[in-house]
């Protein structure tokens, strides 16, 4: 027997969290939005991807539509729910925010239970289309899935990187260190951060969702609890909030070193034992790490100072190119 | 140095899914129901929450795999090899039952896979057809698998639409005409109250009002209100504690006083201090403890747990799908998923010789019988969708401030909607 294919699941998993976390990063970590509705946005996505597929004549009907089709659609829609949700959110600031995204992702996920001719209700939605599955064994799937994963890791990393670069990602840092001096200079807080709410949105409806969808295999609204949220939150603190790739780092961590146990053989008896060890270790590695690492593996400063490094090269060796430069 | 870092990754996952997509042989050998028939100890899989929600059953049902896998070893195991049990926490989560059944399919080799619970089912069950692997459910009550199972899904348990159609044949027996439901809008406490509704309102000159509530409410007042409107004979309150009893004092206060149906959910300390607790009644699976079978597993699950089983943590379920698993294998002559799922309900159900246990059942099949392996929960008959035909259900009351047995009945099936 092989672990290979457990270890594709597990590293499947930590990357769909991973993506999660770059972009909870972009919303909380430079944007300083706390957000706990990060479950209810996936949920969104995903359910809007797995009825956009759904055949006519399924169980719960759909579309029909191919995958591509189907995420581009899903990102639409997660991306106009949740500029509809962040309108009247994000006038609120601090705990009454967190509260409120809170409630939201709770409401999404009893409109999911309730909705059963629309959702499938508790029953959820099975027959997933996953991609290009019918040119694998089913045995091979979860390495194509592990490379689907890691694609679309990429692509949600080059968007972080590139708002983290950009003079958007600039005002959005600056309008959560110092709101009245970045409304002061003239920049429209309200609508950067519902933009950066609904990039989020975007996101994870387009790349995300699909993503834990293919995971699942099937949807139930068990899937999207505070569960999933906190998961997020953890590998994020764990990686660094406001690091560039901290969040991506720290849920592969958090996976990878949660599901390792499994790989710990005892006899039945001891299982409960040993799959205790699992909440055990998470929260030994959240201490050590609030206690020698408290901005988590990277930090925010250590992110951001690599591009101030040149700058001050010049400054202190030059005076006169760095005239230049800035002419 | 970025660049080469870059090159590594992809270099990484094109190596793993070459080294997946060069497995030899088609689906039906690589894929059939875990690993291959090549001899050596047979694994079979345990799928439960050890930890979160579900935690407090798996002990007790951890426990009694070990008695199933002990007896089937002691009788010499199947096909003349030893059987092991892989236990795998899926952490009463979706993500966690994925992460272990990976752990249990491609690390340990599982064969067969037992123990999920409902949420695990419905998410896993397209996998699990694909990789044609026989699993039984001892504990999941999800109607999901009432027209959904008897290929490679199975369960030993009673459906929560039989936890429905026995809130209906009880309040249909006892001659009421007028019902009145409330129902908490989650999962679990509308399938069961969507099936009573259909049955009660089916019985010819029976009336329904169904109202719904939301969990967490202060007051419900207003919907016990609403309830009581229709001026009902009876009442069915479909909750968990936190909003039920605040619903049954309320009935109370208002001076109803009608028998009172509770979801098992109600069966619970809390429940029997109300002060109507005398009109409450309620149904749950039991264990047919006059079998031979529950004889035998109750005294050994007493010596290695020091308690009695328990219907309502579903240990003698958990023993039996074990005991099936074996029987079906043995019966199939191979390990091979889609052989050994198709044995199932052959050797779970009549017609066939009577058996007690896997020596017994061992000792007919190699006798050339067919058999029907009698459970220590109950009969295992099962029909074409791998589901009970006639669960075993208590009849409970309040007696002495105790939830307690008062009956033992068997569901009407001429109340299904098939029927």
């Amino acid at each position: 027997m092989s672990t290979l294919p457990f270890w594709a699941t597990v590293l499947t998993f930590g990357l769909v969290i991973g993506m999660a976390a770059l972009l909870l990063n972009i919303e909380a970590g430079w944007g300083g939005m706390w957000d706990l509705g990060i479950a209810g946005q996936v949920a969104v996505g995903a359910y809007s991807y797995a009825l956009l597929t759904s055949p006519p004549d399924a169980v719960v009907p759909g579309l029909g539509l191919p995958f591509w089709a189907a995420m581009v659609g899903a990102g639409l829609i997660t991306m106009i729910v949740s500029a509809l949700i962040g309108w009247p959110t994000l006038r609120l600031r601090g705990e009454y925010f967190l509260i409120t995204t809170f409630a939201f992702a709770e409401i999404i996920r009893q409109l999911i239970v309730i909705q059963r001719g629309l959702t499938g209700g508790t029953f959820g939605v099975t027959g997933i289309d996953k991609p290009f599955a019918e040119y694998f064994l089913p045995s091979a799937y979860p390495f194509i899935l592990l490379g689907l994963a890691a694609a679309a890791t990429v692509l949600v990393l080059l968007v972080s990187q590139r708002v983290s670069n950009s003079t958007y990602g600039l005002t959005l840092r600056a309008a959560r260190d110092n709101e009245p001096l970045a409304r002061s200079m003239g920049t429209a807080v309200d609508r950067v951060r519902i933009a950066t709410y609904a990039l989020v949105g975007l996101m994870t409806g387009l790349l995300v969702a699909p993503v834990y969808v293919w995971f699942l295999g099937a949807l139930v609204p068990a899937s999207f609890t505070t569960h999933l949220t906190f998961l997020v939150w953890t590998g994020l603190v764990i990686g660094g909030l406001g690091s560039r790739l901290g969040g991506l780092i720290g849920a592969v961590v958090l996976t990878v070193a949660s599901e390792a146990v499994r790989l710990i053989s005892v006899d039945p008896e001891h299982a409960s034992r040993l799959a205790a060890f699992q909440p055990f270790l998470v929260g030994v590695l959240l201490i050590v790490l609030l206690r020698w690492r408290p901005e988590g593996l990277l930090s925010e400063r250590g992110a951001f100072r690599k591009r101030a490094k040149p700058l001050d090269r010049i400054r202190r060796d030059d005076p006169q190119t760095l005239e230049a430069v800035s002419a | 140095m970025t660049r080469r870092r870059g090159s590594v990754i992809p270099l990484l996952l094109s190596s793993l899914v070459v080294a997946a997509c060069a497995e030899p042989g088609g689906p039906s050998a690589a894929d059939s129901g875990g690993a291959s028939d090549d001899g050596g100890d047979i694994v079979f899989g345990q799928l439960l929450g050890i930890t979160g929600d579900y935690a407090s059953f798996s002990p007790p049902a951890i426990e009694a795999a070990q008695i199933a896998v002990d007896e089937i070893n002691e009788a010499g195991g199947v096909l003349g090899r030893e059987v092991t049990l892989a236990t795998e926490d899926n952490r009463s989560t979706v993500d966690g039952a994925i992460a272990g059944y990976q752990k249990l399919v491609s690390v340990d080799g599982a064969q067969v896979l037992g123990s999920l619970e409902s949420d695990g089912i419905v998410a896993l069950y397209d996998t699990i057809t694909e990789q044609q692997l026989p699993t039984i459910c001892s504990s999941c009550g999800t109607t999901f698998l009432d027209d959904k199972g008897g290929e490679y899904f199975f369960r030993v348990t009673a459906s929560d639409s039989d936890a429905g159609l026995i809130a209906a044949q009880l309040a249909r027996d006892a001659g009421y005409k007028n019902m009145s439901m409330i129902v908490q809008n989650t999962e679990g406490a509308s399938g069961p109250a969507e099936v009573a509704e259909a049955a009660f309102s089916g019985i010819e000159g029976n009336e329904v009002n169904t109202v719904t509530i939301e969990p967490g409410r202060s007051s419900y007042a207003a919907e016990v209100d609403q309830a009581l409107s229709t001026n009902p004979d009876v009442i069915y309150v479909g909750a968990g504690i936190e909003a039920g009893l605040p619903i049954l004092r309320e009935i109370h206060r208002r001076g109803y006083d009608v028998p009172i149906i509770v979801s098992p959910d109600l069966i619970l300390p809390e429940t029997t201090t109300v002060p109507n607790a005398d009109n409450l009644v309620a149904a749950l699976g039991a264990f047919d403890v006059d079998s031979p079978t529950y004889e035998s597993y109750a005294e050994r699950f007493q010596e290695r747990t020091g308690e009695e089983p328990s219907p309502g943590l579903y240990d003698a379920n958990n023993y039996d799908q074990y005991i099936l698993f074996a029987l079906a294998m043995q019966a199939a002559g191979t390990t091979d998923g889609s052989e050994v799922a198709s044995k199932i309900i052959d050797v779970a159900s009549a017609p066939g010789t009577k058996v007690y246990s896997y020596a017994e059942g061992l000792e007919a099949l190699e006798n050339g019988e067919e058999i029907n392996f009698e459970g220590a929960s109950s009969s295992l008959d099962m029909n074409e969708n791998g589901n009970l035909v006639s669960p075993q259900l208590s009849i409970l009351r309040i007696v002495n401030g105790e939830w307690a047995p008062t009956e033992s009945v068997a569901i009407d099936s001429s109340l299904r909607p098939s029927a």
